[in-house]
C-alpha cells in the first residue's frame, strides 16, 4: 500500500518520533499540558513541602508568611490555571549584553549552544495578600533542531529572515538555504558547543508492572515477583520471593534484609487475616501456602508472646527490626520513610495509601503463587510488551526535573538570605539561571545521565545521510555489554515491524544496540480517565479484595472485574475505532489467565496495521486516492478505524495476514513476470462478505484479473507492506531476501561508513573531519524506501562495471582489482576535510592571545618561510597549499609565570602558539571562517581540503556485506575485456560468493546490467523487487545471455579465457577507511618526556612497538645485538655516570663550573665510569630513592 | 594476412584481420588504447580573487566545485588533434613549451550559467578545437565567474586516460554457431531475426556468426545442440574514438606505430662484447 506510506512520509520525517517526543516535552504557550509543565506542577522544594509552592521560612522573613506559587493551581471549580512555564525562541546572549535569535548554523559555526530561554510565571502571596505575578527566566533549554521551538520551524524562520533582510517571499527551501541549512536535513538532534549531539533512545523494562519469573538461587529454582515502581523520575524495585517452605518474603529498596509478606501487609493496615487471604486468593490450590504465610505472622518467636496480629504490632515489629534502640520519633519517621517512600512509590507517598499498597502486595503474591501452581507462565522480559522506549523528551525530563528542583531550592535559599524588611523580596536577582542551564548542558555535552548511565547523548554521525538517520533512530539497551544476556540479544518475534532484525552491530554490542524500523510510532501517553470511564460504562465493577477471574488492568493497575472479557475487548476496540477512545489505547485479552490488559502509557513502540473485517479491509480504494491527493491523512484513517497502530501487547491477540491475495507469478493477460509491486489491488474494501477472490490490476498491461483471497474471517489485520520490517540502513540493500542474514547485518554496518554527500550544506559546515565523494551516483538498482530517506538526493556510492574473476592473484581474499583508467576518470574520488580552530583566548590579568605573525623576539618563533602564506593578521589565505606542519594561524600567547620576578629571568617574552596542519597531512585551505565566540574573543576556523584518489588499500563495499580493499590498480590495457570492448571497473574474486551466499549481489549485478541498457531503474525492494526471471528475459533483449556471463579475453596475452565470466553493474560504496588517513612509519621522531621512549600513535609520529613477543623471537634466534638495538639504542638508551667507589655507587653529576664529573655523595672525581642503561632504569632508581630506597650500582669488569 | 574493414564511421570502425596470432591481435589492441598521441589539457591556471566584467560588475572566483575537480574535468575533454604536433620532451623548444608542442586555451565565463566544454576557447592554435561541445564542466551561480587559462600537450593513453583516443577497443575470435535444422526446429525465426549474421546455409544446417555486432546472437550460446566453432587466427576488431582523431586516422597510426616500436627495440640491439 504505497499510498499509505507515501502519505505518512509526506507529513512526517524519518526521525519524527524524536521531534514529536521533544514537542510533547517542551512547554510552549500552545501546549498547556506539556511534560515540562507537569514537572513544574509536581516539583516540591523538599519532601515535606506542597508541590508547586515555595514557602519561605517565617523565622527568616520577620514572621511574614511568604508563598511563591510557581505551579499551576486549581480553583474551586477544579479549573486549572494557565501555564506557568514556557520556552522562547533560541537565542544567544552576546558578551555585549544583547540577545539575538540564532539559527542552528550560526551555533555550529561559532561553537555556541543552541539554547532557548525558559520563562516561569510566579505569584507571590504575602500573608494571604497576592501581589502581581512576575515572569522570571530560570535558565535555558537545549533546542532540538526542527522541533517546534527551533528557529527553522514555522514562522520563527520568517521572523528571523525578516529581521536579517533575507528573502521573505522565497520558498521554504530558499529560506532554509538562506540560513545555511540543508533543506532536507532531518533534524532531531541538538547543538552543544558547536557540535551536533543526538540523544539516543533507551529501552527499559516497563515500570509499575508485576513481572513474575523463576530464578536460580541457592541451587534451586525460586519464584520471584518484581515491580519496578516509578513515580516522577524516582525508581524503586520491590521484589517478592517464595522460599521452598512457602513463606513469601518482600524486599524493599534501601532496607536491609527481607520482610515476611503477611507481617508487611498487617503493618500496612490489613488487620484481619481474612483480608490478607482474600487479597491473595485466586485458586483453592493456593490455600495451604496462604495459610502458612498467615500463620508465619503469628509465630510467637517473632514478637513474643503471641506474634503479630494487627497493624500496631506489625509496625512495632518493623521498628524493632530496622530502628531498634532509637528514639520513638526517629523510629516512626524511619518506618514511614520505608512504607510510604521506598515501598511501591507509584501508588502514592502518604500514609493514606498504605492499604492500597497492601492490596497491591496481595496481587503480587497472587501472581507469584499462580506461577508456582503453573496457572501462569513466566513473564517474558524480552517481550516488547514489557518494554518501554525512552526518547529524547523522556530523557531530558529526567535531567530537567532535578535541575528545576535545584534552581527552585536555590531560589528559596537566596530569598531567605537576602530578605530585607523594608524592600521585601526581589525575585529576579535571586534566580541563579546558570544552575539549570549548566546541569542540562553538562548532561548533554558529556552524555552522563542520572543513575550513572553514560553515552546517552552522542556526537551525531555525519559520515553519510543514512548513518545520520540510523543514529537518530537507534535504541540502546542499558544492559551491560560484558555479561552474556543471551536472551536479551536474541531477535524476539515481537520485534517484527518495530525493530530492524538485521541492523545491529557485530561483537560485544550485538543485539543490545538496536534500530527502529522505517515506520514506527512511540506513544506519548494519554489520560487514563476516559478509559476508566468507558470501562465502567461497559460493566467493569470495582471490587477490592476478593479476587475472581475476569480481571481488567489499566497500565498495570487492577481496575476491576468483568465476567465476559472477550466481548468487552471487542467493545473497547470498537470504541477506539469509532474515535471515542484515543488511538493510543491498546488492549489485549489474555486467554490463559482471563485478564484484559489495557495500556495507554508512554513509550510503547507501535506499528501500523490495516484493519480487516469479514475477510476484507475497511479501507477502500477511494481512501487511497484521497491519501494520494492529500485530502486525507494517516490521522484520518486511524480516526476512522481503518488503520491502527498496534503495540506488542495487542498484537498477541491478532491474526495478521502478510498478503491479502495469492500473488500471480505471471500476468494472465500479457504473460509477463510480475513482482508484488506490479500487481495493484483494485477492489479492496468493496465487498464486506468475506470474498473468495479479489480483483487486481497488472501494472504492465493495465488489465484486470482475479486472484484468490488469502484472507479469512479470522484475520483481524493486514500488513501495510512487508518491507516495513527493515530499518533505514538495511532497506538500502536491494534483494536482501536473497542474501544470508549475517551479510545484511554486515551490509547495514558498512552502509553507515560509506562516504557520499552527507549534507547539502557541506561547504559551509565546520565539522572537524568530513568526507565528500566527487561523483556520487544514484543507484541503478533501488528500493522503495530510498524515496523516503532521500537517498537519491544524498547518495553515497557509484555504479561500477564488475567482473567476477580472479586476476593474477591480486584479488585473493576479498581484495579488489581496479582499472586505472577508471580511477583517472574519477571513480571513487573524494575530498577529505579537516577543520582547525584557533581562538584568541583571554587569561586572568588582562592578558590575551593574539593572531599575528610572530616576530623574532617571540619565544619559539619559526623561520620566516613558515609564515609566508599568512596575511598581515596572521591568518592563512584560502586556496593556499599547505603540508606537513605548515602554519595555518600565527598566534602568540602571553608569557607563562607572570608573577615571578622579571629581574631574575630577564625580560618576559610572548610565546609562539601557532596552529599548524597535522604533520602527516596536506591539502588546500578550503575555507577560512573568522567569527566571535560567546565570550567575545575572536575565533578562526580553517578547513583544509585534500583529494583522496583511490589507492592501494582503500576500502570499498557493495550493499551486500561484500567488502574489500584495493589489491592492485591495473592499466586498462592489461585488464580483461569483453567482445564489446567493455573493460570492468573492478574485478572481484569468485571465491567470495559461494560461502557467503550473497545471491542478492548477483541479482543486483544483473539488474544493473539490464537497466544500464534499458534506462530507468530496477526495483530491488525486499519481497517485492523486480522478478529475477523478468530481468533475465530482458538481458537477452539487450544482447546478453540469460546467465549474464560473457566471453572475455586476457588483456595481457590477447587470448580468450576458457571460461565465460559473470559481469554486471553494481553499486559500490567507498568506505571512510582510507590508507591516506592511516599509513604510518617512523625512523626517528619525538620521545616522551618522562620515559624518553618513543611516543605512541600515528598522530604523535610515534614508533611501532617492538613488544614482548617480538622480543621473544629475537631471543630464539640469539640475535642479541638486534635486541640491544631495538630496546636500547632505538629507544631510551642513556649514559649514566656511576661513581666507581665500591662503598658509594651513586650517580655522578657534571659540574658545569669546573667542567668535571663529580660524585655528589662521596666527592670522588676520578673513579667515575659511563654506563649505558635504559632511561627507564634510571627512572626506577629515582622513584625508588623517593621512597627511601637507595639503589647503588657496583661496577666491575666483565669476566 | 588480410585486413578487411567491415564498418566505418567517422568515430567508429569494425575490421577483421585474418591469419594472425592472438598476441599480434592484442598488440594492435593495446596500441590503440595506450599508444596513440593526442592533445589533452595538462596544466590549468585558475584565476583567484575578484573578476570584473565590461560593466565593472564584480564577480567572485569561488566555484561550486573545487579547483582540482574543475581541472580534472577540463583535462578529460577531447580536443581535435593534429598528429604532426610534437611531444613536448621531443620538441625543438627543449621542453619549454612552444606553439609546436603546446596548444593554449582559455575559459572566461560569468555566472549564472553552465560552463560547457564549448566554452574552452583555443587561443594559440585555432585548429585545436573541442571535439565534444556539450560536456558540462561546472555550473556557476550568480556573482560567480570562471577565468582559466590552460595548456594542452601531446601524450599517450599509457600515461593517463585523458590522452586516450580509442574507447571500447576489443578484438574477438571469429566464431560460428552451427544450428542443425532438425534439432532446432524454430531456426527460421532466428534466421529472420539475425539475417545479417547468417554465414552459410544448406538443407541440414544454418551457420550464424556474432562478428557483425548484431544484438541477441549471443543467446545462441545457451541453446542446447548448437555447435560453436571459434578460430583464434581470425580476429574481428572494433573501437570508437572520442573525436580527437578520426577512427581511420587512429587505425592507420596504430598500424604504423607497431613496427616503429619494434624498430626501437631493434635499434637498441647491441652486439655482445
Amino acid at each position: 500500500m504505497k499510498e499509505i506510506i507515501d502519505a505518512f512520509f509526506r507529513t512526517k520525517g524519518v526521525v519524527n518520533h524524536q521531534i514529536e517526543s521533544m514537542n510533547y516535552f517542551v512547554a510552549t504557550k500552545d501546549n498547556p499540558t506539556s511534560v515540562m509543565q507537569q514537572i513544574v506542577d509536581e516539583t516540591k522544594i523538599s519532601d515535606d513541602d506542597e508541590p508547586g509552592i515555595i514557602l519561605l521560612d517565617k523565622a527568616k522573613t520577620n514572621g511574614k508568611e511568604i508563598k511563591i506559587i510557581y505551579g499551576r493551581t486549581k480553583d474551586r471549580n477544579g479549573k486549572i490555571s494557565s501555564p506557568t512555564i514556557w520556552v522562547d525562541k533560541p537565542e544567544i546572549k552576546e558578551a555585549s549584553g544583547a540577545a539575538n535569535q540564532i539559527t542552528p548554523n550560526e551555533a555550529r559555526l561559532r561553537d555556541l549552544n543552541y539554547l532557548a530561554p525558559i520563562n516561569l510565571k510566579v505569584r507571590i502571596v504575602e500573608d494571604g495578600v497576592e501581589r502581581d505575578s512576575e515572569t522570571i527566566r530560570i535558565g535555558e533549554l537545549p533546542v532540538m533542531i526542527r522541533s517546534k521551538i527551533c528557529t527553522l520551524t514555522g514562522n520563527a524562520l520568517d521572523q528571523y529572515i525578516e529581521k536579517n533582510n533575507g528573502p521573505i517571499n522565497g520558498t521554504r527551501e530558499e529560506k532554509l538555504q538562506y540560513v545555511g541549512e540543508d533543506p532536507i536535513d532531518p533534524g532531531g538532534y541538538f547543538i552543544i558547543g558547536g557540535s551536533e549531539r543526538a540523544i539516543v533512545s533507551l529501552e527499559d523494562l516497563a515500570p509499575n508492572r508485576i513481572l513474575v519469573e523463576s530464578e536460580e538461587k541457592y541451587e534451586s529454582m525460586v519464584e520471584v515477583a518484581k515491580v519496578f515502581s516509578q513515580k516522577g523520575g524516582f525508581r524503586a524495585l520491590t521484589s517478592m520471593e517464595k522460599a521452598s517452605d512457602g513463606i513469601i518474603n518482600v524486599t524493599i529498596p534501601s532496607v536491609a534484609g527481607t520482610i515476611p509478606l503477611s507481617i508487611l501487609m498487617k503493618a500496612l493496615g490489613m488487620d484481619k487475616d481474612s483480608e490478607i487471604h482474600d487479597a491473595i486468593f485466586s485458586s483453592a490450590r493456593m490455600e495451604p501456602i496462604i495459610y502458612a504465610n498467615i500463620e508465619e505472622a503469628k509465630n510467637p518467636k517473632l514478637l513474643p508472646p503471641s506474634g503479630i496480629n494487627n497493624t500496631e504490632e506489625g509496625i512495632i515489629y518493623l521498628e524493632k527490626r530496622f530502628a531498634s534502640g532509637q528514639a520513638k520519633e526517629y523510629r516512626e519517621k524511619k518506618i514511614s520513610q520505608m512504607l510510604d517512600k521506598s515501598l511501591l512509590p507509584h501508588l502514592g507517598d502518604s500514609a493514606q495509601e498504605r492499604y492500597k499498597k497492601a492490596i497491591y502486595l496481595g496481587r503480587m503474591a497472587r501472581a507469584l503463587l499462580e506461577l508456582t501452581l503453573g496457572m501462569r507462565k513466566e513473564d517474558d522480559k524480552d517481550h516488547l510488551a514489557n518494554k518501554r522506549i525512552k526518547l529524547s523528551g523522556d530523557l531530558l525530563d529526567e535531567i530537567f526535573r532535578g535541575a528545576f528542583q535545584s534552581v527552585m531550592k536555590d531560589l528559596k535559599y537566596q530569598l531567605e538570605r537576602t530578605y530585607n524588611r523594608r524592600k521585601g523580596i526581589k525575585l529576579k536577582p535571586a534566580v541563579r539561571q546558570d544552575l539549570l542551564t549548566q546541569k542540562l548542558l553538562h548532561a548533554m555535552s558529556t552524555g552522563n545521565w542520572s543513575g550513572g548511565r553514560t553515552g546517552i547523548s552522542q556526537l551525531l554521525d555525519r559520515v553519510s545521510n543514512v548513518s545520520t538517520l540510523s543514529h537518530l533512530r537507534r535504541i540502546i539497551s542499558p544492559l551491560t555489554r560484558s555479561q552474556p544476556h543471551f536472551e536479551a540479544r536474541d531477535l524476539h518475534p515481537t520485534q517484527w515491524g518495530r525493530i530492524c532484525p538485521n541492523e545491529t552491530p557485530e561483537g560485544q554490542n550485538c543485539g543490545l544496540v538496536k534500530n527502529a524500523t522505517l515506520v514506527i510510532n512511540v506513544t506519548e501517553g494519554v489520560d487514563e480517565a476516559p478509559v476508566l470511564d468507558a470501562l465502567s460504562k461497559n460493566g467493569v465493577e470495582e471490587r477490592l479484595g476478593k479476587s475472581v477471574n475476569g480481571r481488567v488492568y489499566l497500565n498495570g493497575d487492577l481496575i476491576g472485574y468483568h465476567k465476559d472479557l472477550p466481548t468487552l475487548t471487542v467493545k473497547m476496540r470498537e470504541l477506539r475505532r469509532k474515535g471515542l477512545l484515543s488511538d493510543e489505547v491498546n488492549m489485549r485479552h489474555d486467554e490463559n489467565t482471563d485478564e484484559l490488559i489495557i495500556n495507554c502509557d508512554r513509550g510503547r513502540i507501535r506499528r501500523p496495521l490495516i484493519v480487516l473485517q469479514d475477510g476484507n479491509t475497511t479501507l477502500n480504494s477511494k481512501d487511497l486516492k484521497m491519501l494520494e491527493t492529500g485530502e486525507k491523512t494517516i490521522m484520518d484513517l486511524t480516526r476512522e478505524g481503518k488503520l491502527e497502530w498496534i503495540d506488542a501487547e495487542e498484537e498477541e491477540n491478532l491474526l495478521i495476514s502478510v498478503y491479502a491475495y495469492a500473488h500471480p507469478e505471471k500476468c494472465k493477460n500479457c504473460g509477463e513476470f510480475l513482482s508484488r509491486s506490479q500487481v495493484i489491488w483494485v477492489d479492496l474494501g468493496e465487498d464486506q462478505r468475506a470474498p473468495k477472490e479479489f480483483k487486481v490490476r497488472c501494472e504492465k498491461c493495465k488489465n484486470i484479473m482475479t486472484v484468490q483471497s488469502t484472507l479469512s474471517k479470522d484475520h483481524t489485520h493486514l500488513e501495510v507492506d512487508p518491507y516495513l520490517l527493515l530499518g533505514v540502513t538495511a532497506s538500502v540493500t536491494p534483494y536482501p531476501e536473497h542474501n544470508s542474514s549475517p551479510r545484511i547485518t554486515m551490509a547495514a554496518a558498512m552502509t553507515k561508513q560509506s562516504i557520499g554527500l552527507s549534507s547539502s550544506n557541506f561547504r559551509i559546515r565546520s565539522d572537524t573531519r568530513s568526507h565528500f565523494l566527487h561523483y556520487p551516483q544514484i543507484p541503478l538498482v533501488t528500493t522503495k524506501v530510498m524515496d523516503y530517506i532521500n537517498y537519491d538526493k544524498k547518495p553515497a556510492g557509484q555504479n561500477l562495471v564488475v567482473a567476477i574473476l580472479s586476476y593474477e592473484g591480486y584479488n585473493i581474499q576479498d581484495a579488489i582489482v581496479v582499472n586505472r583508467a577508471a580511477v583517472e576518470r574519477g571513480l571513487g574520488r573524494s575530498s577529505f576535510f579537516r577543520t582547525y580552530t584557533a581562538e584568541e583566548r583571554r587569561y586572568p590579568g588582562g592578558q590575551e592571545d593574539r593572531f599575528e605573525i610572530p616576530t623574532h623576539d617571540v619565544l619559539g618563533a619559526r623561520a620566516e618561510e613558515y609564515y609566508k602564506n599568512l596575511d598581515e593578521n596572521g591568518i592563512i589565505f584560502p586556496e593556499s597549499y599547505v603540508e606537513g606542519s605548515d602554519v595555518l594561524v600565527g598566534k602568540t600567547s602571553p608569557p607563562r609565570f607572570l608573577e615571578e620576578g622579571a629581574e631574575k629571568l630577564g625580560p618576559q617574552r610572548r610565546r609562539e602558539s601557532s596552529i599548524t596542519i597535522r604533520p602527516n597531512e596536506s591539502g588546500f585551505v578550503d575555507n577560512v571562517i573568522l567569527t566571535v565566540s560567546e565570550s567575545n574573543s575572536r575565533v578562526v576556523k580553517i578547513r583544509v581540503r585534500s583529494d583522496r584518489v583511490p589507492e592501494l588499500g582503500d576500502k570499498f563495499a557493495s550493499r551486500h556485506g561484500q567488502k574489500g580493499v584495493i589489491g592492485v590498480i591495473v592499466p586498462q590495457e592489461d585488464m580483461p575485456f569483453t567482445e564489446e570492448g567493455i573493460i570492468p571497473d573492478i574485478i572481484i574474486n569468485p571465491h567470495g560468493i559461494p560461502s557467503r551466499m550473497t545471491v542478492g549481489h548477483i541479482l543486483e549485478m544483473i539488474g544493473g546490467k539490464v537497466t544500464s541498457m534499458k534506462g530507468g531503474r530496477i526495483d530491488g525492494t525486499i519481497f517485492s523487487g523486480d522478478e529475477e526471471q523478468s530481468l533475465r528475459e530482458e538481458l537477452i533483449k539487450y544482447g546478453f545471455r540469460r546467465s549474464s556471463s560473457e566471453v572475455m579475453y586476457d588483456g595481457i596475452l590477447g587470448s580468450k579465457f576458457k571460461t565465460d565470466v559473470f559481469t554486471g553493474i553494481i553499486y559500490y560504496q567507498k568506505l571512510h577507511h582510507m590508507v591516506a588517513g592511516k599509513f604510518h612509519a617512523r625512523s626517528r621522531g619525538p620521545v616522551q618526556i618522562l620515559t624518553r621512549q618513543p611516543t605512541e600513535g600515528r598522530s604523535r609520529q610515534g614508533g611501532l612497538r617492538f613488544g614482548e613477543m617480538e622480543r621473544d623471537t629475537l631471543i630464539a634466534h640469539g640475535a642479541a645485538m638486534v635486541i640491544k638495538d631495538r630496546l636500547l639504542d632505538q629507544s631510551d638508551g642513556t649514559i649514566l655516570y656511576v661513581c666507581g667507589n665500591p662503598a658509594c655507587g651513586h650517580l655522578a653529576v657534571f659540574d658545569r663550573k669546573r667542567g668535571s664529573i663529580k660524585c655528589p655523595v662521596c666527592g670522588n672525581t676520578g673513579n667515575i665510569h659511563p654506563v649505558e642503561t635504559s632511561y627507564a632504569f634510571k627512572l626506577m632508581r629515582d622513584e625508588l630513592s623517593t621512597m627511601g630506597v637507595m639503589m647503588r650500582l657496583v661496577l666491575g669488569d666483565l669476566r | 594476412m588480410e585486413l578487411k574493414i567491415i564498418e566505418l564511421k567517422e568515430r567508429f570502425v569494425r575490421f577483421s584481420i585474418s591469419d594472425i596470432t592472438p598476441s599480434i591481435a592484442n598488440s594492435i589492441r593495446r596500441t590503440l588504447i595506450a599508444d596513440i598521441p593526442k592533445l589533452a589539457i595538462d596544466k590549468v591556471v585558475i584565476h583567484h580573487g575578484q573578476i570584473r566584467d565590461m560593466e565593472n560588475h564584480q564577480y567572485d572566483s569561488s566555484l561550486p566545485l573545487f579547483d582540482e575537480v574543475v581541472a580534472q574535468r577540463i583535462a578529460m575533454v577531447p580536443i581535435r588533434t593534429d598528429l604532426k604536433m610534437n611531444f613536448r620532451e621531443e620538441c625543438s623548444c627543449n621542453g619549454q613549451g612552444c606553439a609546436l608542442c603546446t596548444a593554449t586555451f582559455s575559459i572566461n565565463k560569468l555566472g549564472p550559467c553552465v560552463v560547457y566544454s564549448s566554452d574552452i576557447k583555443p587561443v594559440s592554435n585555432p585548429e585545436a578545437t573541442i571535439a565534444d561541445t556539450n560536456i558540462p564542466i561546472v555550473k556557476l551561480g550568480p556573482k560567480q565567474a570562471l577565468l582559466i587559462s590552460a595548456d594542452a600537450v601531446m601524450g599517450r593513453g599509457s600515461t593517463h586516460s585523458k590522452w586516450q583516443v580509442a574507447n571500447g577497443v576489443s578484438h574477438k575470435y571469429h566464431r560460428e554457431f552451427i544450428l542443425k535444422k532438425n534439432l532446432i526446429t524454430d531456426w527460421e525465426k532466428y534466421k529472420k531475426l539475425y539475417e545479417k549474421s547468417v554465414l552459410k546455409e544448406n538443407d541440414k544446417e544454418i551457420v550464424f556468426t556474432d562478428d557483425y555486432g548484431v544484438r541477441g546472437v549471443a543467446q545462441l550460446f545457451e541453446f542446447p545442440g548448437v555447435e560453436i566453432r571459434e578460430e583464434n587466427t581470425n580476429f574481428i576488431f572494433k573501437f570508437e574514438t572520442d573525436g580527437s582523431l578520426q577512427a581511420i586516422e587512429t587505425l592507420e597510426y596504430a598500424l604504423k606505430r607497431l613496427p616503429q616500436r619494434l624498430n626501437i627495440m631493434l635499434d637498441s640491439l647491441v652486439a655482445p662484447d
